[in-house]
């Protein structure tokens, strides 16, 4: 009885989660970039491209969270969290680069080398997780037996993907189409989206004071997506498992809406009016999915808006509290509060650019890149400059304070 | 009824007060604000004793666990303590961003406590104490 209360008092250190977010904005940044580059030389490497974002974006800041939220939101201890979060986030952005490179120049060695780091580091993390969160499965609530699906589906996302990259260089002879389309599904539903519902079954309620979801929704979204996910490779391109799966996505986004409206808190929030923005685009993504063999770069821009919007939510959140909860729980008196860490204003700014920018992709239908591009750019530098702002108002009151440290 | 469901409750009506003060000051009632940020205060601040006075005690006792749980929440009511003091003196100087600033603070720090009391210490405490006594005894000191 006594370990499980004692977990309580773990938080894990600060230097982890703004490791992960800072880089995770780099990456998207460098996205940013990236695309601007091919688009000045009217190309455009979808792969290179796709997985700067899903790894180095949205990978980064998934895993970070976990790091996070396994010791807080499910009582699972990682030990030497430290080293292991620098190891992990060392080697993802190195394999990523790599990969995304590879895939670019075409150059097999390198694409190589960055699977390889990849496997070596996700391999590691992965199944440690898992391992943590299964052991203590029969406490877990809802929200951790969510990250169970979502790092299940994770896994088997990387061991496709190994098959594909072979495939893609000609090494191996694969059902390729059959295996894209287990390897994005999973990617996406199973593993992003499921773990961003997860989240949010946790903290919707949390952040914004609303009424619990019904557990017919928190409970068996998860292992009902990926069941679904897994009756796929039986039938891979059938519209009887995408559609259930788009289904599934789908009333979730609407019954948290349906949640938000219900928000005891009724001050008027950015943050509230992203996850509005985060679910409209999940729910349209939802629709695209079963059809995504005619509208593909449609599914993809409008999943990649709901992904963006959600972890902006988040991130603007998530960093300013443990600014303070870790200031004030090192016993500095009048740590800042969140709006000397990050003041909304700069939130609201960023807000309403990402809205700018977001509206800016009708345009990409009739072919109008451009403005999507700079928008994109301008509302990714933007998002860094204040979190890294943010994370060094914690920087210069430890340094100020350095009697305090633990 | 059991302490859980008892004192859930609580947080939940705790979280309404909170919710109706950061209405008042966002709208620049002041006068308002300082009486509904009064009862969140009072009654916050009354539920925590029922915890460290009643039901924390007995728990370690009980349970022979005194460095656990208990002492974190007693951690976290402390810091809550001080967000609230800071949260009154933004409200005299009338200052709306300091109000809300903290209080943004305040509502993810009780959150947590609170999801962490309601899924742990509260159910370990009625497995191991009695739960209708418990539940009298906190009565007694008013009433949330
Ligand atoms: C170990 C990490 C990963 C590797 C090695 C990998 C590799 C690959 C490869 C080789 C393709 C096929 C490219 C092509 O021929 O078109 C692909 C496609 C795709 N992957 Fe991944 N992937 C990884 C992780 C992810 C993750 C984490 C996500 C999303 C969360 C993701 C989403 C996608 C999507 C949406 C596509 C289809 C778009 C495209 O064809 O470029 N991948 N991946
Ligand atoms: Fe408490
Ligand atoms: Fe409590």
């Amino acid at each position: 009885m006594t370990p499980r209360g004692l977990q309580l008092l773990y938080l894990p250190p600060f230097s982890i989660i703004a490791r992960f977010f800072i880089s995770a904005l780099l990456f998207l940044n460098l996205f940013g970039l990236f695309l601007l580059y091919q688009y000045a030389k009217g190309e455009l490497n979808l792969p290179a491209s796709v997985h700067l974002w899903t790894l180095g974006f949205m990978g980064s800041t998934m895993l970070g969270a976990l790091f996070q939220m396994l010791p807080v939101v499910a009582g699972a201890t990682i030990e030497n969290p430290l080293r292991k979060a620098f190891f992990v986030h060392t080697a993802l952005s190195a394999g990523t680069l790599l990969l995304a490179f590879g895939l670019y120049m075409r150059t097999e060695s390198l694409s190589l080398l960055g699977l390889l780091i990849l496997l070596i580091s996700l391999f590691y993390i992965v199944p440690l997780m898992l391992f943590k969160l299964l052991k203590l499965w029969g406490t877990l609530r809802d929200a951790p037996r969510g990250f169970v699906f979502a790092l299940l589906s994770f896994l088997i996302g990387i061991i496709l993907s190994v098959f594909l990259v072979l495939g893609h260089f000609g090494r191996l002879t694969v059902p390729y189409g059959k295996l894209l389309e287990l390897h994005l599904s999973f990617m996406l539903f199973g593993w992003t989206a499921t773990l961003v519902a997860s989240v949010a079954f946790q903290v919707i309620e949390m952040f914004f004071v609303t009424p619990p979801y019904p557990k017919l929704i928190s409970r068996y979204l998860p292992p009902f997506v990926f069941s679904l996910l897994l009756l796929k490779f039986l039938f891979p391109k059938s519209f009887i498992t995408n559609a259930p799966i788009g289904a599934s996505f789908f009333i979730f986004s609407l019954y948290t809406v349906y949640l938000l409206t219900k928000r005891r808190r009724k001050v008027s929030d950015p943050l509230v009016s992203l996850w509005y923005v985060g679910m409209f685009f999940l729910a349209v993504s939802c629709v695209l999915y079963p059809l995504k063999d005619e509208l593909f770069l449609p599914f993809l821009v409008s999943f990649g808006a709901f992904v963006m919007s959600v972890i902006m939510s988040m991130m603007y959140r998530i960093i300013p509290f443990l600014v303070w909860m870790h200031l004030s729980t090192k016993g500095i008196p009048n740590a800042p509060a969140m709006f000397d860490v990050i003041h909304p204003k700069k939130i609201r700014l960023n807000f309403y650019l990402h809205l700018i920018f977001l509206a800016s992709l009708s345009l990409l239908p009739f072919g109008i890149f451009l403005p999507s591009l700079l928008l994109l750019l301008a509302d990714s530098l933007l998002w860094l400059f204040n979190i890294a702002g943010g994370i060094l108002v914690y920087v210069k009151y430890e340094r100020e304070n350095p009697s305090h440290l633990k | 009824m059991s302490i859980t469901q008892y004192l859930t409750e609580e947080h939940r009506k705790c979280d309404t007060y909170y919710a109706e003060a950061e209405k008042a000051v966002s709208q620049g009632e002041w006068e308002k604000a300082k009486e509904l940020f009064n009862t969140f205060k009072e009654k916050t601040l009354l539920h925590f004793r029922k915890e460290e006075d009643v039901l924390f005690p007995e728990f370690e006792q009980r349970t022979g666990i005194v460095m656990g749980p208990t002492q974190v929440m007693r951690m976290e009511h402390d810091q809550a303590r001080q967000l609230l003091e800071r949260m009154e003196q933004a409200l005299q100087n009338q200052n709306k961003d300091e109000f809300l600033s903290l209080g943004e603070s305040l509502m993810i720090l009780l959150q947590q406590h609170n999801m962490k009391e309601e899924q742990i210490l509260y159910p370990m405490s009625d497995q191991n104490l009695d739960s209708e006594s418990m539940v009298v005894k906190m009565s007694e000191l008013g009433e949330v």
